[in-house]
């Protein structure tokens, strides 16, 4: 729709060309779709609200929440909903392609870049239904908050989560060196990594290099009283980088960190091929929910801990909404919509059923519910969740704009150093280059 | 002399198949992890399982909710045999025009056809995503079959370039004896032209059977889902992935495939008697 | 007269095509040229910025500089060798002996599996610093460095899986080598011609039409290819750009960064480039390409 313009001039004849000889050919599906309201007759028009919604996720998210959407359905039998799933990659596309041709599901699960699509005015305000149709009172304020931009809601958190590091706490134990505690600074960091290398010998790694992981730069900048992005700019210097660099180079150096090809070759990201489950790397950055992943596929006992402490203390954020369920602007049916958000969230039965697939459940009437029947795992997580609530500074966590390109920006500087391609100073002088001129890019959008 | 000879076979053979061995390590890597336990998949360097085990296959075959891995099967080879009917067929047509007949504009429209094969399909998507649901036809297979009909350039090119190898002469006495242009087509040229015409056909199957992101764009509905989207369902970057049933079933997902190169090779490699035609 | 009946016999012929060009190709092609002098970000509506991302592009993307080297040094590599490797197995392979049905399926297998997911695991298992193909090169004394994940070697890796997977190219000159009549080899035997001298007369000037295109299309399909790059280094082109082929760049910069407009613009350069090199080809075509039907 939005640059239906585009096509129009060009194609417009063309297309009703193409219509006139698709009714044929189209007519198997739209029998299927008719077919459905005469075998229901129930629901008050005669007709069924037919609702899409779409998740990235494992194989195990995709039964989870189609046990919940059944479920939904036996209760409202006026509605069916009708999933579209798949894994993470080529999600992002397929959404983007859907919202430009205006064709997007009513339901749509959202990341990180939910503001993105707000300032695109692609997702439905929900505010009208707060309190009635849809009941958030028993959300913590922050949760809602993460997802309201100029006073309106625009989506509702699935599960709470929070940066963390994860460390394989049976390799501190083999090394000998003591756990990371709430207060373990930078310098704590280095000793335990350099001694955990140095005990466990070759192929043994006390960290993966998180100098290219953006939310250990965001922490530590921010444990320097310092910060990311704020408001329209950086608040940091290019010296902040270079000691940020340095202090990576020192441990690479040192052989505390995985050199860069064995970290290319095995990045901390991929469950699969992550050396944590090995049992070669103790420590790595990740978004905290993600440990059921990696718990899975190791013996080894597996927690999380905070990231370390600088000169001003933590530089934690407050947990945030990893994953929300947002509404198409283009939604015919918001009400019922806004209903099965309703349902997603605050239903205990779906809360069950939906576990902690998603991070913590935000409502806290489920989180009790899911706690009485938590595993292990889940309770290292929820521990961890609630640590960092009472911990970290209660500043509010913004996004770096076109978030994308400077992740992209800070693993390519990062790489530059780690291969020794290019010198800190003159990588560093690059990235602050770069970074300005993404700022400005991003304000004149 | 004799033995000679028979050595070198043997040693030809012994080459030919050992090189060919060495490159499939990739394939006999995937085979024995689609039967390895879980934890072995990545972990043990090597190729022999500890124990063999078949719960990837079913897990895979039968693991999501209210649907097969098999519907997917189904799905991919009703979209294939309608891709490779439309390709063979449309792609003939246009090459036996471009190689044998004579009319205006032929060269441009030819440099125009390999043109559209140029231009990054990245950056066509989306405005042909808009068209395709202008009409309604996204969530059918018809934005993914429809373009097979129309010829696609990859194929019209080889063809041509086949059909040029073919003499004119033959032209030439076909019309003495009456022939028209479309049983000159259907007749002579196709006949002789089956190598590339399998050889079309097959390489049509295979890209349709992997297009990924084509198929992840246009359909949505679970039940209309084909093999390499099926395969996604269990692959998640953002978490975890379930390898061993994408391991499973990419085995699975390259027999269809395998058969077909296999029942198809005769087809291309048998020479063609061009002699008795010329006679 | 019968002049026009053979146009209206050839447009006939090209009646599916050109009604597919016009609807299905035409729209969206010039929609993308359109684009190309947008800012576009797919969720609104394109905004007209005249030249702005061709500028951009010639002028400050210090990416596009390391995403076209990359690109020459795939495309110069990998087209040659796997031309090389497709031709000189379709020759081993087209001998009237036993079993060579199963050598031209276990040879083409490799290209079986195409752009499946499952590639990139495989692919890292053997490249990796202790895979398979190092574990070889120790045999003589040879230590492998990191083949996918040091950005000196990165893209070897890729060119390597490129070749591996000769065999559709070698599968058409298969069908390319059965097209030559055999009455031609025999007459030669006659004569008492040698080997290299059939090969050399018969084989090469009578395969050109089929070497002229697999020269062609690998050429445009290796400017393109993405996929490779895209499950090898995890869609993002690293170590250092050092897999950032020009596609896959093309891609983050429209669908991770949502730049479609700037994309578009690449895209239109590709073509231009490709259109270059293929244009260059058919050119020389006619000093080398021998065509049966007597039209050079």
């Amino acid at each position: 729709m939005l640059n239906k313009k585009t096509i129009t001039g060009v194609s417009l004849a063309l297309t009703m060309l193409l219509s006139a000889c698709s009714n044929g050919a189209n007519e198997p599906s739209k029998e299927s779709s008719a077919s459905q309201p005469a075998a229901s007759p129930s629901a008050d028009s005669g007709k069924k609200v037919e609702l899409r919604m779409s998740w990235w996720g494992s194989d195990e998210r995709h039964e989870k929440t189609q046990k919940v959407i059944e479920l939904f359905e036996q209760k409202n039998p006026g509605v069916k909903i009708t999933g579209e799933y798949s894994g993470f990659d080529g999600y992002m596309d397929k959404l983007n392609t859907q919202i430009a041709a205006g064709n997007a599901p009513d339901l749509i699960q959202m990341g990180g870049n939910i503001k993105e699509y707000v300032d695109k005015k692609a997702l439905l305000d929900l505010t009208p239904y707060v309190g009635n149709v849809l009941v958030l009172d028993d959300f913590n304020g922050g949760y809602v908050k993460a997802a309201t931009f100029e006073e309106k809601l625009y989506g509702v958190t699935l599960g709470v989560s929070s940066t963390a590091l994860m460390y394989n706490a049976s390799m501190f134990e083999k090394a000998g060196v003591p756990l990371p505690t709430d207060t373990w600074t930078y310098e704590d960091f280095k000793t335990s990594t350099t001694q955990i290398a140095q005990k466990l010998g070759k192929g043994h790694y006390g960290s993966y290099d998180l100098s290219s992981d953006a939310a250990s730069l965001a922490s530590y900048l921010g444990s320097n009283g310092k910060e990311l992005y704020r408001d329209g700019e950086r608040h940091f210097d290019s010296q902040d980088m270079i000691n940020w660099f340095t202090m990576w180079d020192e441990l690479r150096k040192a052989g505390a960190i995985v050199p860069a090809d064995v970290q290319v070759a095995n990045p901390p990201t991929a469950v699969d091929k992550s050396l944590i489950v090995k049992g070669q790397v103790a420590i790595q950055s990740m978004s905290a929910s993600q440990i059921f992943g990696f718990q899975e596929l190791t013996q080894d006992k597996l927690a999380l801990s905070m990231y370390p402490n600088g000169s001003a203390g933590s530089g934690m954020v407050p947990p945030i909404s990893g994953q929300f369920i947002t509404s198409y602007e283009g939604t015919k049916h918001p009400e019922e919509v806004a209903k099965f958000i309703n349902f997603m969230v605050n239903d205990p039965e779906a809360g069950v059923i939906l576990g902690s697939t998603r991070g913590v459940p935000p409502a806290g009437k489920i989180r009790d519910v899911l706690s009485a029947q938590s595993t292990p795992v889940d309770k290292v997580l929820y521990d961890y969740i609630s640590l960092v609530s009472d911990t970290a500074p209660a500043v509010e966590y913004q996004q770096f704009p076109l978030d994308n390109e400077f992740i992209k920006l800070l693993q390519l500087t990062s790489e530059k150093i780690a291969f020794g391609a290019q010198p800190i100073d003159s990588s560093v002088n690059e990235f602050m280059t770069e970074l300005d001129k993404l700022l400005v890019k991003a304000k004149a959008q | 002399m004799a033995i000679n000879r028979q050595f070198k076979t043997a040693l030809f053979h012994v080459i030919v198949l050992g090189c060919g061995l060495l490159m499939l390590y990739p394939v006999f890597w995937l085979i024995s992890s689609s039967v390895k336990p879980t934890t072995e998949i990545f972990t043990s360097k090597g190729l022999w399982p500890s124990s063999i085990t078949f719960e990837h296959y079913s897990q895979g075959w039968n693991g999501l909710r209210n649907i097969q891995f098999g519907r997917f099967f189904l799905n991919s080879i009703l979209l294939c045999v309608v891709a490779v009917i439309g390709t063979v067929l449309s792609s003939s047509m246009a090459a036996f025009s471009f190689a044998r007949i004579d009319f205006p504009l032929k060269n441009l429209l030819f440099a125009l056809m390999l043109g559209t094969i140029m231009l990054p399909g990245h950056v066509t998507l989306i405005p042909q995503y808009i068209m395709f649901h202008e009409i309604g036809w996204v969530d059918t297979y018809l934005p993914l079959m429809t373009p097979k009909f129309v010829g696609d350039a990859f194929f019209v090119f080889l063809i041509v370039q086949f059909i040029r190898g073919i003499p004119k002469e033959l032209d030439e006495s076909a019309k003495i004896d009456g022939c028209g242009w479309f049983t000159l087509y259907f007749r002579i040229i196709m006949p002789l032209s089956l190598p590339a015409l399998m050889t079309a056909a097959i390489f049509t199957f295979m890209g349709t059977w992997d297009d990924f992101f084509g198929q992840l764009i246009y359909l949505s509905d679970i039940k209309k889902f084909t093999v390499p989207l099926g395969l996604r369902l269990f692959l998640d970057s953002s978490g975890s992935s379930n390898w061993g049933a994408v391991f499973a079933m990419s085995v699975l997902s390259i027999v269809p495939s395998l058969v077909i190169f296999f029942l198809g090779q005769k087809y291309f490699t048998q020479g063609i008697a061009t002699t008795g035609l010329k006679g | 007269m019968q002049k026009y009946k053979t146009y209206a016999a050839g447009y006939l012929f090209l009646l599916p095509w050109l009604i597919g060009f016009i609807l299905l190709y035409l729209s969206p092609i010039i929609a993308s040229l359109y684009l190309s002098f947008t800012k576009y970000d797919l969720l609104t509506a394109p905004k007209w910025i005249g030249f702005e991302n061709y500028k951009t592009m010639f002028t400050d993307d210090y990416r596009l500089g390391d995403s076209i080297k990359v690109t020459f040094q795939y495309v110069l590599l990998s087209v040659p060798f796997r031309l090389a490797f497709a031709l000189g197995l379709a020759m081993l392979l087209n001998q009237g002996m036993k079993l060579l049905g199963l050598y031209r399926t276990i040879y083409y297998i490799p290209s079986l599996l195409g752009g499946s997911v499952a590639i990139s695991v495989l692919w890292k298992q053997v490249f990796d610093k202790e895979g398979i193909f190092n574990q070889g090169l120790s045999f003589i004394g040879i230590e492998g460095p990191n083949w996918i994940a040091d950005p000196k070697y990165a893209i070897y890796s890729l060119i390597g899986l490129s070749v591996w997977q000769f065999g559709s190219v070698m599968i058409i000159f298969l069908a390319g080598l059965k097209q030559i009549p055999q009455e031609l080899y025999e007459a030669a035997t006659v004569d008492g011609a040698s080997i290299f001298r059939k090969f050399s007369k018969i084989t090469m000037p009578l395969l050109t039409p089929v070497i002229f295109f697999n020269l062609t299309i690998t050429l445009i399909q290796s400017f393109q290819t993405f996929t490779k790059a895209f499950i090898i280094s995890n869609g993002s082109g690293g170590p250092i750009n050092s897999t950032l082929l020009y596609s896959l760049y093309l891609y983050i910069k429209g669908f991770t960064f949502l730049d479609m407009g700037y994309a578009s613009a690449m895209a239109w350069l590709l073509l231009v480039i490709i259109a270059a090199f293929t244009g260059l080809l058919f050119l020389t075509s006619r000093y080398w390409v021998y065509y049966s039907d007597g039209r050079n």
